[in-house]
């Protein structure tokens, strides 16, 4: 499960999950990369895609945003 | 390999910093087509050359980044949209927010990325040169020319080391601008068997090399890296309407102000206007020392206004007989309580000829087309102003 942040001041809606308030957090089952949102933590190993960890050099299915660094707007709690 | 149904496909808008900064866009604008393209402009060379066949060598040409795109028409997405034409101004209001636009000044550059669910097609340095509306019965879409100072579609590898990417120089010898830190993108093996989605770590001054969030050591020479769609967001107010857009005529822009509204708008068949503002040329200034475009430059800006309504009383064949000036207000409402909404101000018309065209089971309607001029009196040909709930067009 993954955890997100409005870090707009907009409400967002996002496709697929719905409206979100600024500011407001809320939980994917599903990773959502968007520059608008901040991604606070993801839990609950195995239940999505790209939750275990990476073995150098391996091709992941889908990449973990909270690993990447130097991304704007994106932290781990 | 799949086939992709373009509804899932999305375009997303950035506001730049500075013509040739890309940014990785966060405002997504929901389109209905679009045919954004970058024409590689090939040269054929055809030199005598003991041999009839035609083309003797294709050589790379100096690129033009253009196309047009047809996107819903709301408040939010419209001041993205007038900013890629007009000159922003400093808002007010505290909530809805007055954006007002000139256009005696330049516009902001964009970065826009389309995706086609697979990869994505990065569009950046662009800007319109016309907006106009199209109408779907009662919905407004706004229909925009754009043109662009470079793309990113995709470069092939020339080296990886763990996660530092080199970039092959056949389609620029800066592979790497276009990219930006934080990208999404998915590096592909050439024959297609693998795929891996990261993100860009680095983006370095050398030109031709990345960083990359993952280790792409599976990966090697000859493989591709594209950028790859982030999930849109949306942030959209209700569509503008023609049922909801009052039009007032008047002999001063405040007079027509005040004529635009419910009680006193003037009620037409059919409204067209477009919001114009020239390039020097619309693929761009191509110069030496580059493939891309070196720069849009702005040229002047203008409208075209037409309605079509029925034809009574002689004041129109007046206007036109005296030339006399006139202003138009035209004001697209959206809102429960016609909060928000699209003003443009046409400072000073001269009325075209009313003379109805006719057939023997209408009724007679006069078709007509407004000339634009520059105001003294107030100092501008034209404004826009755009009410919405962005605090910041950012």
């Amino acid at each position: 499960m993954y955890r997100y942040k409005n870090e707009t001041d907009q409400d967002l809606t996002i496709v697929g999950v719905g409206v979100v308030k600024p500011g407001e957090e809320f939980k994917s089952r599903r990773l959502i990369e968007s520059v608008n949102l901040t991604i606070l933590d993801r839990s609950t190993p195995g239940s999505v895609i790209g939750t275990e960890a990476p073995q150098p050099g391996a091709v992941t299915e889908a990449e973990r945003v909270g690993d990447v660094p130097n991304q704007p707007n994106q932290e781990i709690e | 390999m799949a086939e992709r149904p373009v509804a899932l496909g999305h375009m997303i808008v950035g506001l730049q910093s500075a013509a040739g900064t890309p940014v990785t866009p966060g405002v997504a604008i929901p389109y209905y087509k679009e045919s954004l393209t970058t024409d590689p402009s090939f040269v054929k060379l055809n030199p005598a050359m003991g041999n009839k066949f035609e083309t003797f060598k294709i050589m790379r040409g100096m690129r033009k980044h253009r196309g047009n795109v047809t996107v819903l028409f709301e408040p939010n997405t419209a001041g993205h949209l007038l900013n890629m034409l007009y000159t922003k101004g400093a808002p007010s209001g505290a909530g809805p927010y007055t954006h007002p636009f000139t256009a005696n000044g330049d516009s902001a550059f964009y970065t826009i990325d389309l995706s086609t669910v697979s990869q994505v097609f990065r569009f950046w340095g662009v800007a319109a040169s016309s907006l106009k509306p199209g109408w779907n019965e009662n919905e407004a879409q706004a229909e925009l020319a754009l043109s662009a100072l470079g793309s990113f579609a995709g470069r092939e590898i020339a080296t990886i080391s763990t996660i530092t990417l080199t970039l092959k120089t056949d389609y620029d010898p800066v592979p790497n601008k276009g990219l930006v830190v934080g990208d999404l993108v998915t590096i592909t093996k050439a024959d297609n068997s693998s795929t891996l989605n990261t993100t860009i770590a680095s983006v370095n001054a050398d030109g031709i090399t990345i960083t990359l969030g993952t280790s792409a050591a599976a990966y090697s020479a000859g493989d591709m890296i594209t950028l790859r769609p982030q999930t849109p967001t949306l942030t959209l107010l209700d569509s503008f309407e023609l049922a909801r857009t009052y039009i007032g005529y008047g002999a001063t822009a405040s007079a027509a102000l005040t004529a635009a509204v419910l009680a006193t708008q003037t009620r037409v068949d059919q409204l067209d206007f477009e919001l114009r503002h020239g390039f020097n040329k619309e693929d761009g200034e191509q110069r030496s020392g580059g493939y891309d475009p070196a720069s849009l430059v702005r040229t002047r800006s203008g409208f075209d206004h037409k309605i079509k309504k029925f034809h009574d009383t002689p004041e129109e064949l007046q206007r036109y007989n005296a030339m006399t000036k006139r202003a138009c207000v035209i004001r697209m409402l959206s809102g429960s309580t016609n909060q928000y909404e699209l003003r443009i101000t046409l400072n000073n018309l001269v009325t075209g000829n009313p003379k109805p065209e006719s057939e023997s089971d209408g009724i007679f309607m006069s078709d007509l087309e407004f000339l634009g001029a520059y105001d003294s009196s107030d100092a501008q040909g034209m404004d826009v102003k755009v009410i919405n709930n962005l605090a910041t067009i950012a």
